[in-house]
């Protein structure tokens, strides 16, 4: 891990998914700022106001592995929420309005 | 669960359904399945099931079959009914709905996250108009079985609405033909001999805090007008004295009482429980403190690492066990509904520890103007400025706009375990749920970052622990006695 | 300020599969920055930072525990792939489960009406039966009656046994 401080941190494509980094750099937009840039064989992340490269790094591998995850498992995990929606609102039988 | 009779031969391999697993502290292995079932292996018993070497005829095939651990041994549709009994919530709206009657509060909580502001303060009251409109909305749910609890601030500064609240329930209730429980939580200071008469009649329950003895009480809860803990114990004991009494007029429900455990809290736990005890009261919630709202500005002040916590609610339980070895009866809360879903495979209604989560499907948090939020949580995050938990309005919105709006939407999907990295393996899964707004509070986004969060170390601790208390004999008989149906 | 001490583990995504060197890094990233490089020959490095507060002894521990952790991500990932679509299969049962309606009562072959009045002749009959048999009563078929009191004790006639 690079520990010059506010030299960009490279993250392999192969590894870490352009989605995932815009997905990190998201949630650290509140704490500072993340520039990603393509860079050959995956992306650069630039960090600013303090983040610690890290705590961005493993919540580049979460976002990583949500994103592996929900490949799977979205049609499952869709059905219950609908199903948990839908009957809260009563869409699925009397009640509700 | 039934099963089907074996038709394999005992030398065959046991073919694997799908199982989380976790290794425990000592070498044992904790496995469990969709349905809730365990299976504690020792390191050797697990490796000879996860290379598929159980032997057929053994005990520990049996035992495994039984739990839906043998793939060509499982019985579909006991499993599958085990699931849908474990997920009933699944199936009905919100039943829990929070009356924020007011921000308005006589006390000063250390660790106050409800938003509360000064006796003074003026607008922060819900009007008793307002207060019916919100009855009327709750009377909307899909559910059953409603609870509305009244909540503040301090309720009781805002008489008004709560009397108009509680008799417009009980009015449509009735007309409805519909059950409604109604609950008040309040710190007892403004009670009177008037207001509890009414509160009774209504079959109002009761609950109010208790922090422990009087000296930590009133240092966590700090009351102008002084003996915070004096007026909690003073009005326990009449509620208490009524429940013993009732009358054929109306149901009297036993008084309870809130912990909520501070840094001030830690290493106090025998008083904290002998003060339960010596008041008669027969469950103790050691309920964590969580840095939202408030609380996290003063989070340096009175809080304290997952670890830290856990080391007080291991002391608090094993005193409590002793106490119950000894016939003494008090049950710890959080225990007690780990337990519903371990051992009873039943949804004990606890909003924090579903999948998804209970924000907006499961309770409803009305603040004083009229605004829903998805649960009292988000509502203090929005007090702060911040409305993503935020569902609508009970004036402008219908119902089923509120409970398919963003806030709820997002929610329930960032809830889902299975889309969880961490949770999806999880052997504790089966039981556990995630918290949106904690995530949001403490990590930045609605579903956080498993490793690291804080809530999911002490809920990792607090299953740990239930589990390696279950695996001793004389815990164990104590623990399911208390779930025992 | 002392220096925190950086380890590293070498996995074969190819052998052990990206996904499961992903997770088994992921599932550390509580104690430790987690950072994945690929190396050449189908290789990723795992490079571990201890968090401040974790204390020598867990750091130490930090690669050993990620070789664990590849293993059991291993065996995950092969047991979920197998059991996907049955898995799936029993969760869509139990989403859609329903409880067996009760078995309905056997079918009499009578109208409700006829029920009734065949209730009603029932009751009326019992009434009857207890009326008649009630203490202090009568008795016209002479059932309670012994046969002596009936027909007197016979004299002589008896035939001998």
């Amino acid at each position: 891990m690079n520990e010059k401080k506010n030299s960009p941190l490279f993250f392999s494509g192969g590894i870490y998914s352009a989605e995932a980094l815009r997905l990190a750099a998201a949630v650290f937009s509140a704490r500072g700022g993340v520039r990603l840039t393509a860079a050959k064989g995956g992306t650069e992340a630039a960090l600013s106001g303090g983040i610690n490269p890290g705590e961005f790094a493993n919540e580049a591998l979460n976002q990583q592995c949500r994103i592996d995850l929900s490949a799977r498992n979205s049609r499952l995990s869709g059905i219950i929420v609908t199903k948990a929606l839908l009957s809260a609102s009563g869409s699925s039988k009397k009640g509700g309005k | 669960m039934a099963q089907r009779p074996a038709t394999k031969k005992s030398a065959e391999r046991a073919a694997l359904p799908h199982f989380n697993f976790r290794r425990l502290s000592g070498g044992a292995v904790l496995l469990t399945n969709d349905s809730g079932t365990h299976a504690s292996l020792s390191g050797a018993q697990f490796r000879q099931f996860r290379d598929g070497r159980v032997a057929a005829g053994s005990a520990l095939y049996k035992e495994l079959s039984a739990k839906g651990f043998v793939r060509d041994m499982m019985d579909m549709d006991g499993y599958a009914a085990a699931c849908a009994k474990k997920n009933s919530f699944l199936g009905a709206g919100p039943g829990l709905h929070i009356l924020v009657l007011t921000l308005r509060c006589n006390h000063k909580c250390v660790y106050c996250q409800s938003s509360a502001v000064g006796q003074a303060s003026r607008g922060t009251d819900m009007s008793p108009a307002l207060a019916r409109k919100c009855v009327d909305f709750a009377l909307k749910s899909t559910n059953p079985g409603i609870t509305i609890e009244f909540q503040g601030g301090e309720p009781l500064l805002n008489w008004e609405a709560l009397k108009a609240s509680v008799l417009h329930a009980r009015r449509r209730a009735k007309e409805q033909g519909r059950e409604v429980r109604l609950a008040l939580v309040s710190n007892f200071s403004l009670m009177t001999e008037e207001k509890a008469r009414f509160l009774l009649a209504n079959e109002v329950s009761i609950c109010t805090s208790l922090d422990g003895p009087a000296d930590l009480h009133d240092k966590n809860r700090v009351f102008a007008g002084g003996g915070s803990h004096a007026a909690a114990v003073k009005w326990l004991k009449y509620f208490s004295a009524a429940y013993k009494k009732q009358v054929p007029e109306f149901r009297t429900f036993k008084p309870s009482a809130l912990l909520t455990v501070s840094r001030y809290s830690l290493g106090r736990e025998k008083q904290i429980v002998d003060e339960y005890v010596r008041l008669g009261l027969e469950d103790v919630f050691l309920r964590p403190l969580a840095p939202i709202g408030f609380a996290k500005q003063l989070w340096d002040k009175v809080g304290y690492a997952p670890e830290e916590f856990l080391s007080f609610y291991r002391a608090g339980l094993d005193y409590i066990l002793k106490l119950n070895a000894r016939g003494v009866t008090i049950r710890e809360r959080n225990a007690v509904m780990m337990l519903e879903k371990i051992l009873n495979g039943t949804d004990p209604g606890y909003l924090d520890m579903r999948c998804p989560c209970g924000a907006v499907i499961g309770q409803l948090a009305y603040n004083y103007n009229g605004d829903i939020y998805a649960c009292d949580e988000g509502r203090m995050v929005g007090w702060q400025g911040d409305d993503l938990f935020k569902a609508g309005n009970v004036a402008r919105d219908p119902y089923s706009k509120v409970m398919l709006s963003q806030a709820s939407r997002a929610c329930a999907s960032a809830s889902s375990l299975d889309t969880q990295p961490q949770c999806s393996r999880c052997a504790y899964k089966p039981f556990c749920g995630v918290c949106p707004v904690y995530n949001y509070e403490t990590q930045g986004s609605l579903s956080g970052e498993m490793p690291s969060n804080g809530r999911c170390a002490l809920f990792m601790g607090l299953f740990d622990t239930l589990f390696s208390l279950l695996a001793k004999p004389a815990s164990a008989k104590i623990l399911k006695g208390w779930v025992s149906k | 300020m002392a220096k925190t001490q950086k380890t590293s583990v070498i996995a074969a995504a190819g052998r052990d599969g990206l996904n499961a060197v992903r997770y088994a890094a992921y599932s550390l990233s509580g104690s430790a920055y987690v950072f994945l490089k690929p190396l050449a020959g189908g290789k990723v490095l795992a490079e571990f930072e201890p968090k401040p507060g974790v204390d020598a002894r867990a750091a130490a521990a930090l690669p050993a525990r990620f070789r664990q952790e590849l293993e059991d991500e291993k065996f995950r990932e092969k047991n979920s792939a197998e059991n996907f679509s049955l898995r799936e299969f029993l969760l869509l049962k139990a989403v859609n489960y329903a409880p067996k309606a009760p078995e309905p009562e056997p079918d009499s072959g009578l109208t409700p009406k006829q029920e009734k009045e065949l209730n009603d002749l029932i009751h009326q009959i019992e009434k009857e039966i207890k009326a008649e048999t009630a203490g202090g009563k009568k008795d016209p078929l002479g059932i309670t009656r012994t046969w002596e009191d009936k027909y007197g004790t016979k004299t002589g006639n008896k035939k001998k046994r």
